[in-house]
């Protein structure tokens, strides 16, 4: 049926909508009546509290559109709490300032060159394309290494010098917002050159980062220190608080570095060959590569994405809860994959968006704001988020039609052929009319 | 000789056959009439989600023969065979067998009544060795828990060994070849012990050798008295093996007959519904100077036994609007020959390759689609293509970036260029954003060979171009390939099919091992010399 | 092959920048002149807490020169603890001072180091055996209590104390906060006035993850009295949310546990929590009965470490004492 497609499709927004309803309905009221789920306060707040979780879901959106996984991010964004605690208060040449200078420099000359890159891809062609091959084949070397990498090196240049000299005084607001991610992109860089050179699963190279980031976390604070305490105003710039304050009275900070990067990410997606490049190589590896799609700087690209999302996710922990430390980011790898998967894209790739993420990325938090405003203990709640994500999966790995069809008890479906060709037979349900003349020529 | 009964297997009696040469196979020792009706289908119908696939088909078979069914993708076959095996259970007409009524409930039902289906697509499971498939859910069990893996091996390789099938049966599936995959996917279902046996286009993956294989265990089965329905594309393979033909069109049975005075145009004709010719196309004098050219071409790969030469001083040249089909048997080393041109040979490779005279470094495919090289792989379903996307997302996928301004695609000229191969190439869809999956075989292909064209190539390299096409489709493409080198492309084809080769081909490279072992063009390219050239064991070669 | 080698190459380069930027700061060779080894089997060192508690172990060891103290980090996990104790054991340390994550879990290996001949001085938390020579730690139902008792005492004294009370609890499988939690309901239970707002909230011994819960409360409750959190970090980081919501000056009292000069103590001289009750850490106190007793004296079986409150009367002095500025 129709109705039923529609539904189908939008079946995301729809258990939005139904999660408010559950909220607004179950909600507390204050001694004036007034709605406490529904107002003001309580929304900016959850909307504030998903942000950083949506900032890593984002970043993990795409690796995951890629076929591969991230599992170092929560560790990156605890190392990353620890790096801009520390310059935000600790003067001088400390183990923070030691690693971010460097890696600043390097993640600004890496990010810079593959901007390059991308962007000027298909500048030498256009209509004529043999004059443009010509061209191409002329201009190569130069078109997509050397300039890339000579800019890259001007820029790494450039921030090496800025950051060094700032070393000295603590950090200001915008030196560790623009620092901070870069240090997180390296290590991202990092889990990416291990993957795409070293050729390993993307499971275990970032597991091996996940591990060793937070060692290198708790070695960067020190022996003596668990967590580094920030004190705006005392030991550190009181400019800091603008990442915690109100833009324009009605969004949180937080959250407008998240709808920026749902917007930013979601229109790389949609509108650029990178993103175009990337559902490409998630739908079919093999078959990318052999369209001619460089995966490797793709993949090395979206790794490094990953990691700058939760660098900036870990500038905004400290900013929020005035501290940084290496454990900041622990299962947050697992609730930015968790929602992922509730907003709709495969674990296997090639199928999503940024659409589903950030709905999935509301859900949850509307979830846990709902369970916490009726009082539920800890440990329920957490069993409640593990039957959420069990229901949303399966619902949304069939469609309602398919569902329905089972239920309604109609023959079981042969199971799906193996090896060799694919020429495989599909069932009816899921075939349109005119779609299913051609199965027809294919089946028999 | 009648029907044996269940108390004595098949195995058992094959191993007293003699062995069959090929021309006088068609007579196979007796005369197919006179042979008990075995298997009778009447009036037989069945429609799907509206569409009618099959419509009153009548349709018989006899013990003993070898009866070929043929048809164009879409015309009932595979319908039919389903239906006689026990996949389909929802049909209209009835089925007899030995003069019983019978209405399958599944396929294990059909293979308790004695028929077996052996699939197109292979039912076996990749990580488990040969013997396992091929006992796999009947295996015999120690006490009744435990699985006896000693006489699944035993028995397996024995049955392999009496099929004449040189296949280790304690290898896995996914390291096998798809031609011994298919192989032993027979073996699988002739352990069965059937006496109906179904073979849906069982050649299609298989080199010469092991066709030949696969055909003297069929005769050996009709000796036996098994009845075979066989499908193949190829026809000369069914002129040499069948007794019957059944040629179905859309549907219906529109031609029924012996072997004996059939000839390839009346078969093609009953399938298409009109008159079609093979003609090679006239050869093309002037061409210029090579686009192509490749010297000393080496290549290298692991395995794990250490370094393997897989090709050694390959050199060729191809010239704008030349056709060069490259020719050998299977493992050659012609498919490798056309990745390192494409730049995605796995392995160390040394050589020179030259477009239009100026040596260029070829390590990617992105390297080769940007000097004008296009590769067409093998297997469009599982790397030339991505299955489940649209016509448009799979067309515009190599030029992604040339339509893009920026960075930011150009969806205009992405549609544009879609809607262009659509109509050059006569891909038959309702519009470009269907999704490939829904496709025909031979408009996927066309799909696959549209991508590429949108790059503008000056090379065009076709892996295996028709494989899984039917008759009218694969036409078509010869058709479109004869239109791109009169463009001005350079192609270059492999192809298995003799037949396709000496058709397609102005010039023949044919390869044995790894080397280069002649060129010939024009009227020295015959069958025999190509096979004369491709055989292993000849000591005495030139690479020109 | 290439490939291989480069990966290879700039594993190794990579290892070696990393170790020569983080090896010199803390790493000392082992002293070749002590008499005595003592293990000391520490739980995790993700907590200000217990980073004080390895900072006071290691001044004492400081103090001892004949003595060479192993530190071991369980890095927060049972199974990685027991192997440490396991390791220490292998070393044939001559004591072993352990701090368990969990009493079950690590009952087992205590129980092997005394099969082995080595005395075991447990620290803070308790493990499931009687066989240990010596248990050292706060009694936390105490300090519970005297939380208890003040939180009484600020809401208007026994019998007419009211208010609304947040409790915050430590993380919910360790027996310190059901200490805790306990203690502070035997004198808060009895009063009809107080009302508990909030149900089992844990926050796990984090400051983040109390303030998230802060939050929450604070916007489903227009009227909270006072905040009780498990420990100091969360409670200041109660603190912190109340100050976010603008709401600080309506909170009358909040209350902490540990008592830490640089933490606890410096928030409540700030203004920031009302009162915090001290919880010393053993570690000092540990060394010293260890070396007495390899000096061949006899030690008590369990030693209670006193607590005390801080409030602004006396942080001033604590912060004199620690040498902190104020």
């Amino acid at each position: 049926m129709i109705v039923l497609r529609i539904l189908s499709r939008t079946k995301l927004y729809w258990g939005l909508a139904i999660i408010c309803l559950i909220g607004a309905l179950a909600s507390p009221h204050t001694s004036s009546g007034r709605n406490i789920f529904l107002s003001f306060n309580n929304l900016t707040d959850v909307l504030r509290q998903v942000s950083i979780t949506g900032l890593v879901a984002t970043g993990m959106t795409l690796v995951i559109l890629l076929g591969g996984i991230d599992l170092s991010v929560g560790s990156v964004m605890g190392f990353s709490t620890i790096i801009c605690a520390m310059l935000l208060s600790q003067p001088g040449w400390t183990p923070a300032s030691i690693v971010a200078v460097p890696a600043a420099s390097i993640a600004a000359g890496l990010g810079v060159g593959f901007l390059t890159r991308f962007v000027f891809h298909g500048l030498a062609r256009g209509r004529d394309v043999d004059a443009g091959r010509r061209n191409e084949i002329a201009s190569g070397p130069w078109r997509s290494i050397r300039i890339p990498a000579l800019l890259g090196l001007v820029c790494g240049g450039a921030v090496a010098v800025a950051t060094a000299s700032q070393v000295s005084t603590k950090f200001g607001v915008v030196a560790v917002l623009l620092v901070t991610p870069c240090v997180a992109l390296a290590l991202g860089a990092i889990n990416g050159a291990l993957i795409v050179a070293g050729r390993l699963q993307p499971f275990i190279a970032t597991l091996a980062m996940m591990v060793s980031a937070l060692g290198l976390g708790r070695l960067t604070a020190g022996q003596d220190n668990a967590v580094i305490a920030v004190y705006t105003g005392t030991n550190a710039t009181q400019a800091f608080e603008v990442l915690r304050s109100m833009v324009w009275g009605i969004l949180p900070m937080p959250s407008v570095f998240f709808l920026a990067a749902i917007l930013i990410f979601g229109a790389v997606l949609r509108f650029t060959t990178f993103g175009r490049y990337i559902y490409a190589i998630g739908g079919n590896p093999e078959a990318a590569k052999l369209s001619g799609i460089k995966v490797a700087e793709v993949q090395l690209a979206a790794y490094m994405i990953s990691g700058l999302l939760a660098g900036l996710a870990g500038v905004l922990f400290v900013a929020q809860y005035r501290q940084g430390k290496p454990d900041a980011g622990s299962g947050l790898e697992l609730d930015a994959i968790a929602a992922v998967v509730i907003g709709g894209t495969s674990l296997m790739g090639g199928r999503g968006g940024l659409a589903g993420t950030f709905v999935g990325v509301l859900i949850f938090g509307l979830l846990s704001d709902i369970l916490q405003l009726q009082n539920i203990d800890s440990n329920v709640q957490l069993l409640m988020k593990g039957l959420i994500i069990v229901g949303t999966v399966l619902v949304q790995e069939q469609n309602l039609g398919q569902l329905l069809t089972r239920w309604r008890g109609q023959a079981p479906l042969p199971p799906p052929t193996r090896t060799g060709s694919v020429e495989a037979y599909r069932p009816p349900s899921v075939v349109t009319k005119s779609a299913a003349r051609e199965d027809i020529h294919e089946a028999s | 000789m009648g029907m044996t009964t269940h108390g004595v297997s098949i195995q058992e009696e094959m191993a007293s056959t003699v062995q069959l040469d090929r021309r006088s196979s068609r007579d196979g020792g007796q005369p197919s009439d006179g042979h008990a009706v075995v298997l009778k289908a009447e009036a037989v119908s069945k429609t799907f989600a509206g569409v009618t696939a099959l419509r009153d088909v009548d349709f018989d078979l006899r013990s003993g023969e070898v009866h070929a069914l043929m048809g164009e993708n879409g015309a009932g076959k595979s319908t039919l065979m389903k239906i006689l095996a026990g996949v389909h259970v929802d049909y209209d007409g009835e089925i007899r067998i030995e003069d019983t009524p019978v209405r399958f409930s599944g396929v294990q039902d059909a293979e308790r009544a004695g028929v077996a289906i052996i699939h197109q697509e292979l039912n076996l499971v990749p990580e488990l060795t040969a013997a396992e498939n091929i006992f796999l859910g009947r295996e015999p069990l120690i006490l009744g828990t435990l699985v006896d893996h000693r006489r699944i091996v035993k028995a397996a390789s024995a049955l392999l060994k009496r099929l004449g099938i040189e296949i280790d049966a304690q290898r896995r599936i996914a390291e096998l070849r798809i031609g011994e995959q298919q192989l032993v996917e027979i073996a699988k279902a002739l352990s069965l012990d059937a006496r109906i046996l179904i073979m849906d286009e069982p050649t299609s993956a298989l080199s010469t050798a092991e066709c030949d294989t696969l055909f003297k265990v069929v005769r050996q089965l009709a000796q036996a008295g098994v009845a075979i329905i066989y499908t193949s594309h190829r026809l000369d393979e069914v002129l040499a093996l069948a007794n019957r033909v059944t040629v179905l069109r859309d549907g219906q049975p529109v031609l029924t007959a012996p072997i004996e005075g059939l000839s390839q145009g009346a078969i093609i004709s009953a399938m298409v519904g009109r008159e079609v010719t093979l003609t090679r196309r006239d050869s093309v004098a002037r061409w210029g100077a090579p686009v192509l050219s490749v010297r000393d071409l080496t290549l290298d790969k692991v395995s794990s036994r250490g370094w393997r030469r897989v090709l050694q001083g390959v050199s060729f040249d191809v010239r704008p609007g030349e056709i060069l089909g490259i020719g050998g048997l299977l493992g050659s080393g012609r498919t490798e020959i056309l990745e390192s041109v494409f730049g995605v040979a796995r392995g160390w490779r040394d050589g020179e390759i030259a477009i239009d005279g100026e040596a260029v470094s070829i390590n990617s495919a992105a390297d080769a689609c940007r000097l004008g090289v296009a590769l067409v792989t093998e297997d469009r379903k599982a790397l030339g293509l991505h299955i489940s996307s649209t016509i448009r997302d799979n067309v515009a996928l190599p030029s992604v970036g040339a339509a893009s301004r920026f960075g930011v695609r150009g969806f205009a000229r992405e549609a544009e260029l879609a809607t262009e191969m659509v109509e050059k190439l006569a891909v038959r869809c309702y519009g470009i954003d269907q999704i490939v999956a829904t496709l025909s075989g031979g408009n996927q292909q066309k799909v696959a060979i549209g991508k590429w064209l949108a790059t503008a190539p000056r090379v065009l390299l076709l892996d295996e171009p028709t494989r899984g096409i039917d008759v009218g489709a694969k036409q078509e493409i010869y058709q479109l390939i004869f239109g791109l080198a009169a463009e001005g492309l350079a192609i270059v084809v492999v192809t298995s099919e003799m037949p396709e080769l000496l058709l397609l081909s102005d010039r023949v490279l044919v390869m044995c091992e790894g080397r280069q072992t002649g060129v010939l063009s024009g009227a020295e390219a015959t069958q025999e010399a190509i096979m004369r050239l491709a055989a292993p064991g000849m000591s005495e070669r030139v690479a020109p | 092959m290439k490939r291989r080698e480069f990966l290879k190459l700039s594993a190794v380069t990579l290892t070696g920048a990393v170790l020569s930027v983080y090896l010199p700061a803390g790493w000392t060779p082992a002293k070749a002149a002590a008499k005595w080894k003592v293990g000391f089997s520490q739980a995790t060192t993700l907590e200000p807490w217990r980073v004080q508690f390895n900072k006071d172990i290691e001044a004492e060891a400081k103090n001892h020169p004949e003595v060479e103290l192993i530190i071991t980090d369980g890095q927060d996990k049972t199974e990685k603890q027991v192997a440490d104790v396991e390791n220490l054991i292998a070393q044939q340390v001559d004591v072993l001072l352990i701090s368990p994550k969990e009493s079950a879990g690590l009952t087992g290996v205590v129980e092997k180091a005394i099969d082995a001949k080595i005395p075991v001085i447990v620290l803070d938390r308790n493990v499931d055996t009687k066989r240990i020579t010596q248990f050292i730690g706060g009694d936390n139902a105490l300090i519970g209590k005297a939380a208890g008792e003040y939180a009484v005492k600020l809401l208007g004294g026994p019998g007419k104390a009211a208010g609304n009370v947040v409790e915050i609890w430590g993380g919910m499988g360790t027996q310190p906060a059901h200490d805790r939690h306990d203690g502070f309901h035997a004198f808060t239970d009895k009063e009809s006035g107080i009302k508990y707002l909030l149900n089992n909230q844990s926050g796990d011994w984090k400051q983040d993850k109390a303030y998230d819960i802060m939050t929450t409360a604070l916007r489903n409750n227009e009227k909270i009295d006072l905040i009780y959190g498990h420990n100091d970090p969360m409670a200041y980081g109660a603190y912190l949310a109340t100050k976010d919501a603008g709401r600080d000056k309506d909170i009358k009292f909040i209350l902490g546990i540990d008592g830490l000069p640089d933490e606890g103590v410096t928030w409540v001289h700030k203004g920031e929590l009302t009162a915090t009750f001290l919880y010393a850490t053993p570690g000092a106190e540990g060394l010293r009965q260890a070396v007495k007793l390899l000096n061949g004296e006899k030690i008590e079986p369990v030693i209670v470490l006193p607590t005390m409150l801080i409030d602004k009367n006396n942080a001033d002095e604590v912060l004199k004492k620690n040498g902190l500025p104020l």
